[in-house]
């Protein structure tokens, strides 16, 4: 008896799957289910809504370093390239280095805004960085739009690890969500009309990419910025 | 296991399916007004999981006699198909380095195929094998077969795409294509000036990878509602097809500016059609950073791609397996991501076979 037990329950769900088969059937691909459940699991809001204030801000207010002494000490030839020796050397220091081998930096310092670029979505203002007179320039992103692959504030801070995502993906996007959080709290408060020639004291986060790369472009480093004051 | 049982349960659904469709059609009338949807329904279902299902079985028995592991040890590298230089440069490159180091190697191809892939690593298993390098056939489905080769003892090291679970993989060394995903979607944006119609076309279905890299791309194209996309359409990664749809789409729509494709041969394919058709001033941009992709970048006809760190990983993952080998551990965080390069005019003569080429001279692009 027990050697048929399995054919009976296979043929009572055989009928009932006769019996379904004229209502529509619907094939999904697999990739394309594994795809919906990973937005619906994962929010990346509610996330970054964890930790931007309790975590964040206060990590970035501690670690920040003075961003004219890291500057200083990158030696950039004519052409605006460094070297991935010497950058690595400075972040070993400074700052940290990801798996993916960007150099990411916590940084604070002030500065005197020279031009405002809002004509693309990812805008910017350019500024000359008090304590600095190199060639490097230096930019803060201003927003409507951080570029989603500047991912410079999740890494920087230095608690936010890949592993601890269930994909690629879901890490991604908190690095977009983070820049979202800059333009709708920090950028929103900010009076772009009336920057030009202010001084300005800032804290944020900076990224340079190295790996397969031989010569690093640091002719202009662009900051994510995490506090701005405008100080005249 | 789980979904390898269910399969089998599935299959079996199947076999009881036909032999009732066949019992019922003969004697009963009355019942072949119901019968009739089902065996029209039949064989679209069966085909696929039917044929999936049975190679599984005959590929355990073959795998069973197993060979004695001998010398020195051996690694296994398996990959997706090589038809794909990205998959053939892989499988090449973590195969030299296994060897470098003194490994005895066997590299496999898994077709895309977590069946097939499984009975690989029953292979692998049975010949005793040191460790395993494998670029997998599906996020969730290639948990399995890790799983198994781990409870044999041996250790695998991913490459390229992850898979779902933590703490089954020695090392999953992936490549970032959703940081890739975004490098080229923003220098799509500044291409386009932030406005205009354009077309994407997105790879195979059930590759994960081709899901992450649409989804990358939009993340960014969809904050700009100036950015309009005409026409989203499947090339299965291949540029035969890219060429046909590309075709047809221009047809449809001639009022396009720019193609953002998930990889570079279907990026080739669309570029060759609208290139056939005069159309030399649409902006194409690709993905891999092939040398083919390259080659049309310095031809001055792609305009774009993103170089997967392809060497980086493969050799990379034969390291940590030689130091797992050697010392229990790779010293580095099992989930590693590892950043995609932008290749455009201005650098992309500076890179071969997936890696810098070490000269920094200037490139320029042929007229």
């Amino acid at each position: 008896m027990k050697k048929y037990l399995p054919w009976i329950i296979g043929l009572a769900i055989v009928a009932a799957f006769i019996a379904i088969l004229p209502f529509s059937v619907t094939i999904v691909p697999i990739a394309e289910v594994e795809a919906q459940q990973r937005s619906e699991a994962f929010d990346p809001v509610a996330y970054v809504d964890g930790i931007w204030e309790s975590q964040i801000l206060p990590i970035v207010e501690e670690k920040a370093v003075d961003l004219a002494a890291i500057l200083s000490e990158i030696e950039v030839d004519e052409k605006g390239f460094a070297t991935k020796e010497q950058l690595t050397a400075i972040a070993e220091e400074s700052g940290l280095i990801t798996v993916g081998e960007a150099h990411v930096y916590l940084v604070k310092g002030e500065g005197v805004v020279t031009a405002i670029d809002s004509e693309s979505r990812t805008g910017t203002l350019t500024m000359q960085l008090v304590g600095y007179d190199g060639p490097i320039t230096v930019k803060l992103y201003i927003g409507p739009r951080i570029p989603s692959d500047e991912t410079a504030v999740r890494d920087a801070v230095g608690f936010i690890n890949f592993g601890d995502f269930r994909d690629q993906t879901e890490y991604g996007k908190v690095g977009a969500e983070l820049n979202k959080r800059v333009a709708s709290t920090v950028l929103s408060e900010l009076d772009l009309s009336a920057l030009e020639g202010k001084r300005i004291a800032f804290t944020g986060a900076m990224g340079i990419r190295t790996f397969n790369l031989i010569n690093i472009d640091v002719s202009t480093i662009t900051l994510v910025p995490i506090q701005v004051e405008v100080l005249e | 296991m789980k979904s390898s049982k269910s399969l089998k349960v599935l299959g079996l659904l199947l076999v009881f399916t036909l032999l009732l469709g066949a019992c019922q059609a003969a004697p009963a009338a009355p019942a072949a007004q119901e019968a009739a949807p089902t065996e029209e329904a039949a064989p679209a279902e069966e085909a696929a999981p039917a044929e999936e299902a049975a190679p599984t079985e005959a590929a355990a028995e073959e795998a069973a006699p197993a060979e004695a592991a001998s010398g020195p040890g051996l690694v296994c590298v398996i990959v997706p198909p090589v038809e794909n230089p990205f998959f053939g440069a892989m499988s090449e490159i973590a195969a030299a380095k296994a060897t470098e180091l003194g490994y005895e190697v066997l590299q496999l191809v898994h077709d895309d195929d977590a069946n097939k892939q499984m009975e690989l690593f029953e292979t692998c298993i049975a010949r005793a094998a040191s460790a395993i390098i494998l670029d997998n056939a599906g996020a969730d489905a290639s948990v399995a077969a890790v799983q198994k080769a781990k409870d044999a003892g041996i250790p695998s090291f991913l490459v390229d795409r992850e898979i779902t679970q933590e703490g089954v993989a020695a090392a999953q060394i992936v490549s970032n294509n959703y940081q890739g995903a975004t490098i080229l979607a923003e220098y799509f944006v500044e291409m386009m000036g932030e406005e205009g119609n354009f077309v994407e076309l997105t790879g195979r279905d059930t590759d994960t990878n081709a899901h992450i890299r649409s989804q990358g791309y939009h993340d960014v194209l969809d904050e700009y509602p100036t950015l309009v996309m005409v026409a989203q359409q499947t090339a299965n990664w291949s540029q035969t097809e890219a060429y046909g749809v590309m075709e047809s789409i221009l047809q449809a729509n001639p009022e396009i500016k720019g193609v953002i494709a998930g990889n570079d041969t279907m990026a080739l394919g669309a570029q060759a059609a609208l290139l056939a058709a005069g159309r030399d001033d649409v902006i194409v941009m690709g993905f891999d950073g092939s040398d083919d992709a390259i080659q049309s970048i310095m031809n001055g006809e792609l305009k774009a791609t993103s170089l997967q760190p392809v060497a980086e990983m493969a050799n990379q993952a034969a390291i940590q397996a030689d130091a797992f080998i050697k010392n229990g551990s790779t010293d580095k965080p099992e989930k590693q991501s590892i950043d995609m390069v932008l290749l455009t005019p201005e650098n992309a003569c500076q890179y071969k076979t997936f890696a810098p080429t070490g000269s920094t001279d200037p490139c320029e692009v042929a007229n």
